[in-house]
C-alpha cells in the first residue's frame, strides 16, 4: 500500500437552483409526475420534500447519505439547512429538537438538522421556510446515477457485481496525465495502466510498426508524466471511461477495474487506425475483450460508412473488439448543405466564420459529394452581401472530369485588390462508392478595407435531376449561410454526425445528453454550464443524424453535458482559479485536478466504460451483439420521444437494465451479422457450403423448429471450407448453430426443394 | 408546380439583385496533374498539388516543406525525414518489398486495407507502384470537446 495521504475537497453548498433541479429530475422506472409519498409542507422546499418523502418510503441510509450528503453521526443523519423564520419564532424550540444553529443572517440561518425531526421543525409556529442544502454533486456521479452504472457496480438484481475486471479499455486520444491516481485501483496498491503509445514520441515503437514510443509498466510510464502538456482531453476521457475513486468515490469512473492502454493519437485517421490494430492486438495477447474510446472526429468524407476509415474499422471488429466513438459537436452548427435539383436548377449557400470578427474572413474546406452516375457543377464566387455584387468568380467546374484545379478571385479593386485562392480536386466516381466528388480549399483571408467585410464566398451548386451533400470545416468553426438573402439556401444540421466517432457501420457513436445543468467551482463559485440546457434534454451541440445512406445515428446517447473527470495535472491552465476545476486530491506538494467539460467527447467515454462492464460478463459479445442489447434496453423519456430518431439514436443508455439482459444473452447470434462464417445457398435444396473465417468452431449442429437436433457434425481445427447435404431433411425452416468453446452462432435455414 | 415556381423566383431574385458575372472577370483555372497508377483521394489529390507546387518541379531529395503545408496535411519529421501517413488498398499483385524498397513503412493491414508512412522523398516513385489500387492520406482528426 502507497503511503498517500489524499487531501479531499469535496464542496456541499446551499444553492437557490434547487427547485430546477428536482422538478427537471425524473427517477428510474418513474413517470414525470411522481405520486406523492410525502405531502410536500407549503414551508419547505421540493427537495427537502423530496428528502421527507425518501425517509418515509425508509430508503437505505447509505442511498439517503449518497443522495442527499447526509451526515452520520453516532449512528444518527444529519442534513446542513437553511431556516427562514419570523418575528414569532422561538429559536429555543430548535435545540430541543437538537438542531444546531450555525450562522444567521437577519432572519436567514444554517442549521445542522437531525433528519429524525425535520418533520417537527416544519411544524414549528414561526418557521417560514426550510431547505436542505443540495449537495452539489460532481457531476461524473450524476452521470453514473442518470445512467444506472452504480446499481451494476453494486450487483443490483444483477448475478454479482460489475467493475471492468478483465476487461481491457483502449482510448485513442491526446493529453494524457499518467500519473493522475484516478489510473490506480480502489486501494491505491495496483497501477491499471497496462501501456502506452506515444505516436508523437520518439523512442523505442511498438512491433509492428515503426514510429513512436511504447511506454510498458508502471514506473516507465508514470516516470514519463505526460504524453503533452497542453491538453487534458484524454485525461478526462479516460477518468470517465474508467477512472478509479480511489481518492474521491465521487469521481469514480465507470469500469474503475478495468485495465487501460493508452494511444496517444498522431494526429490523423490511419494513425488512429494503428492504435485499434494496437489496442485490439495487446488485448488478444493478454486473453481479454477490449472496447476502445475514439472521442475524436471530422467532416472529411462522405458520412455513409465507405470511407477508408470506417471500412478498416468494419473489418477489425470481432467479439470482444468493439468500437465507441463521438457522434460530433456539430448539432447547433449549419456546416451541412444538401439538395435535391430538379432540372438545370442551382443551389447558392454563403461560407461564413461564425467566430472571425470578420464574418466573411477565414480558410476552410468544403467536401461535395453527389449522387452516384449523376453529375453537378460547382463555382465558387465572391459576393458583396452589401450592395449584392459580385466580386470575381470561378469557371464552373463539373464532377464530370477527374482533375485539380486552382484559382485566384480578385476583386476590381484597382489600388488594393483582394486574393481569395482556391482549389478544387474533382473525381467523376469515388471508387468507394461511386459517387462524384468535389474537395474545394479557399483562403478568402485578404481583405484589407473596410467594406471588404462584406465580401462573402458564395459556393453555387448546379445540376439537373439530382443530390448533393456538402460539409464545411471540421470544427464547425465555418458553417454555411443565407445572409438573410432571398434564393440563398442555408445551412442545416442534419448529418452532422462526424467521420471517424459517428458515421461508421461497426462503430457505436455517441451522442451527448444533459445530466448536469450547473456546478460550484473550487472558488466555491456556482456556474451554469456553457451549453445550459434542461436537465435530461439533449445537449445543444450533440450533432445529428442520419448518415447519408439513411442509417440512424447517433446508436445511443448518454451524459456529456457536463461532466467532472480528471485533468491532466501537468497543464497549467489547470489550476485552483480555473473555474472549470471543482475539485483536487493532492499529496501535500502536487495537486490532481477534476474539472467539468462538456462534449460527446465525455458521452462517448461513459458508453465505452459500460460496455466494458457488459463485456466482463460476456467477453465476446459482437458490436451487433452490444447494439441490440442497448438499443432494446434503452431508456425513453418524453425528451427522447419516439425512438429510433436521429437526436437520440435508440435513446439514453441505461447500463443496469441492459446489463440483466446481457447476463441472460444466450449469446448466440446470427451468422448474417457476422463476419465468422458464411452460409450459402440460403434457401436451399438442401446442399449447403460453409465458409468458415474463425478457426475456433469446433461443432455445428442443425435443429428443426421444434428443437429437435437433426444434424450434428465436428468442424476439424483450420477447416475453412465444409459442404453439408441435408436434403434428406424436409422442406421447412431449421436452425443451423456453430459453436466454439467460447461462443455460438446460429442462422435460419431455409430448405425449398 | 408550386416548388418549382418558388424556386425559380428565387434563383432570379439573386440573380436580379446581384450585378451579374460578366466574361471578361473569368478566371482562368490552373490545371494540375498527378502522375499515379491508382486511385486518389481527393484530400491527397490537393495535397499532391500543394506539394508540387512547393517544389516547383525540384527534386523531392532533401526538400523542406513549409510549416503551412505541414500544419495542413500533417507531415511528420520522423527521424529527419518528412513523411505522410495513409492507407493503401491492395490488390493481389502487391508486393510489400515493393514498398520497402522506397522506405515506405507498413503499419497495420485489414482485409485489403494497409496503413503506410511514406517518406515525401519517395512518394513519386510510390505513385507508380504496383498491387495498389487507392491510396489515401491520413485526415486529420480533432478532439470532440
Amino acid at each position: 500500500m502507497k503511503k498517500f495521504t489524499f487531501v479531499i475537497i469535496v464542496f456541499f453548498v446551499f444553492t437557490q437552483l434547487v427547485n430546477a433541479q428536482f422538478t427537471n429530475s425524473t427517477k428510474k422506472g418513474e413517470a414525470t409526475t411522481a405520486s406523492f409519498v410525502y405531502k410536500q409542507a407549503s414551508n419547505c422546499s421540493p427537495y427537502t420534500a423530496m428528502l421527507l418523502a425518501d425517509i418515509k418510503q425508509n430508503r437505505k441510509t447509505t442511498q439517503l447519505i449518497e443522495q442527499y450528503g447526509l451526515v452520520e453521526i453516532e449512528g444518527n443523519l444529519f442534513v446542513s439547512s437553511f431556516i427562514v423564520v419570523d418575528d414569532e419564532a422561538d429559536i429555543s424550540q430548535l435545540t430541543s429538537l437538537n438542531i444546531e444553529i450555525e450562522t444567521h443572517v437577519d432572519n436567514i440561518y444554517t442549521a445542522t438538522i437531525p433528519i429524525s425531526n425535520l418533520e417537527k421543525l416544519l411544524s414549528i409556529q414561526g418557521i417560514d421556510y426550510v431547505e436542505i442544502g443540495q449537495k452539489v454533486e460532481l457531476m461524473l456521479d450524476q452521470a453514473r446515477a442518470k445512467t444506472w452504472v452504480d446499481e451494476v457496480h453494486s450487483g443490483t438484481n444483477l448475478l454479482k457485481p460489475y467493475t471492468g475486471e478483465g476487461v481491457v479499455v483502449g482510448i485513442i486520444d491526446g493529453g494524457f496525465d499518467y500519473t493522475h491516481p484516478v489510473f490506480y485501483n480502489s486501494d491505491y496498491t495496483d497501477y491499471r495502466i497496462s501501456r502506452v503509445w506515444n505516436q508523437d514520441q520518439t523512442g523505442t515503437p511498438p512491433s509492428g510498426f515503426s514510429y513512436g514510443n511504447e511506454l510498458i509498466g508502471e514506473s516507465t510510464i508514470v516516470n514519463a508524466g505526460y504524453s503533452s502538456n497542453s491538453s487534458s482531453h484524454g485525461t478526462h476521457v479516460a477518468g470517465i471511461a474508467a477512472g478509479s475513486g480511489s481518492v474521491l468515490p465521487i469521481f469514480k469512473g465507470v469500469a474503475y477495474n478495468s485495465e487501460l492502454v493508452l494511444v496517444a493519437y498522431g494526429a490523423v485517421n490511419s494513425a488512429v487506425a494503428n492504435g485499434i490494430d494496437y489496442i485490439f492486438n495487446y488485448a488478444s495477447s493478454a486473453g481479454k475483450p477490449a472496447v476502445i474510446n475514439m472521442s475524436l472526429g471530422k467532416h472529411i468524407g462522405p458520412h455513409d460508412g465507405t470511407s477508408i476509415f470506417d471500412q478498416f474499422c468494419d473489418g477489425i471488429v470481432g467479439p470482444g473488439k468493439i468500437l465507441v466513438g463521438a457522434a460530433g459537436n456539430e448539432g447547433s452548427d449549419k456546416l451541412h448543405l444538401n439538395a435535391n435539383l430538379g432540372v438545370d436548377e442551382t443551389v447558392y449557400s454563403f461560407v461564413e466564420f461564425p467566430s472571425n470578427a470578420n464574418k466573411s474572413s477565414g480558410s476552410t474546406y468544403i467536401d461535395i459529394w453527389g449522387e452516384a452516375t449523376t453529375d453537378f457543377t460547382i463555382a465558387i464566387n465572391i459576393f458583396n452581401i452589401e450592395d449584392n455584387t459580385y466580386q470575381g468568380w470561378t469557371e464552373y467546374v463539373s464532377s464530370s472530369t477527374d482533375g485539380t484545379y486552382e484559382f485566384t478571385i480578385q476583386d476590381p479593386d484597382p489600388s488594393s485588390p483582394d486574393v481569395c485562392t482556391v482549389s478544387i480536386a474533382v473525381e467523376h466516381s469515388n471508387s468507394q462508392n461511386n459517387k462524384p466528388h468535389m474537395f474545394v480549399i479557399f483562403d478568402n483571408t485578404d481583405q484589407d478595407e473596410e467594406g471588404d467585410i462584406y465580401d462573402y464566398v458564395l459556393l453555387e451548386v448546379k445540376g439537373t435531376n439530382t443530390h448533393f451533400d456538402a460539409w464545411c470545416s471540421t470544427s464547425g468553426e465555418a458553417v454555411f449561410s443565407d445572409k438573410g438573402k432571398t434564393g440563398v439556401t442555408d445551412g442545416n444540421t442534419n448529418i452532422t454526425i462526424g467521420e471517424t466517432g459517428g458515421t461508421g457501420n461497426s462503430i457505436i457513436s455517441v451522442g451527448a445528453f444533459t445530466s448536469k445543468n450547473n456546478y460550484v467551482d473550487y472558488q466555491g463559485n456556482a456556474h451554469d454550464i456553457g451549453w445550459y440546457a434542461g436537465i435530461g434534454t439533449i445537449a445543444p451541440f450533440s450533432s445529428l443524424g442520419p448518415t447519408v445512406d439513411g442509417r440512424t445515428k447517433p446508436d445511443i446517447v448518454a451524459p456529456g453535458n457536463a461532466v467532472v473527470s480528471s485533468v491532466n495535472s501537468f497543464q497549467e491552465s489547470y489550476n485552483a482559479t480555473n473555474t472549470s476545476v471543482v475539485g483536487e486530491v493532492n499529496n501535500g506538494t502536487k495537486y490532481w485536478w477534476f474539472a467539468q467539460m462538456p462534449g460527446t467527447s465525455m458521452a462517448s467515454p461513459m458508453v465505452t466504460g459500460i460496455i466494458a462492464l457488459w463485456l466482463e460478463s460476456r467477453p465476446n459479445l459482437t458490436t451487433n451483439n452490444i447494439k441490440q442489447l442497448m438499443y432494446d434496453n434503452a431508456f425513453t423519456d418524453g425528451n427522447t420521444g419516439s425512438v429510433p430518431n436521429n437526436t437520440w439514436g435508440w435513446g439514453k443508455i441505461d447500463a443496469h437494465k441492459t446489463m440483466a439482459a446481457v447476463e441472460n444473452f444466450n449469446g448466440i447470434e446470427s451468422v448474417n451479422s457476422n463476419n465468422s462464417v458464411f452460409v450459402y445457398p440460403n434457401p436451399s435444396d438442401g446442399k449447403i457450403t460453409l465458409d468458415i473465417f474463425d478457426e475456433s468452431f469446433n461443432n455445428l449442429q442443425i435443429f428443426d423448429i421444434t428443437g429437435k437436433l437433426v444434424y450434428s457434425d465436428i468442424i476439424a481445427k483450420n477447416e475453412t471450407k465444409k459442404d453439408i447435404n441435408i436434403s434428406n431433411l424436409t422442406m421447412g425452416i431449421y436452425v443451423l448453430k456453430l459453436t466454439s468453446d467460447k461462443y455460438a452462432l446460429q442462422s435460419k435455414l431455409l430448405i425449398n426443394k | 408546380m408550386k416548388y418549382i415556381t418558388i424556386v425559380i423566383l428565387s434563383v432570379a431574385i439573386i440573380a436580379c439583385s446581384a450585378t451579374k458575372k460578366s466574361s471578361s472577370k473569368k478566371d482562368e483555372p490552373k490545371q494540375s496533374s498527378v502522375e499515379n497508377k491508382f486511385d486518389l483521394s481527393m484530400y491527397t489529390k490537393s495535397f499532391l498539388v500543394a506539394l508540387e507546387k512547393e517544389r516547383a518541379g525540384k527534386s523531392t531529395e532533401n526538400f523542406v516543406p513549409s510549416e503551412k503545408l505541414i500544419n495542413k496535411y500533417s507531415i511528420k519529421k520522423v527521424n529527419g525525414t518528412y513523411t505522410i501517413s495513409g492507407f493503401i488498398k491492395i490488390n493481389d499483385s502487391y508486393q510489400e518489398k515493393e514498398l520497402t524498397q522506397l522506405n515506405i513503412k507498413t503499419g497495420s493491414a485489414v482485409s485489403n486495407i494497409v496503413t503506410v508512412i511514406i517518406t515525401l522523398e519517395s512518394i513519386d516513385s510510390f505513385l507508380l507502384i504496383n498491387g495498389i489500387n487507392y491510396f489515401e492520406i491520413g485526415e486529420k482528426v480533432e478532439p470532440k470537446n
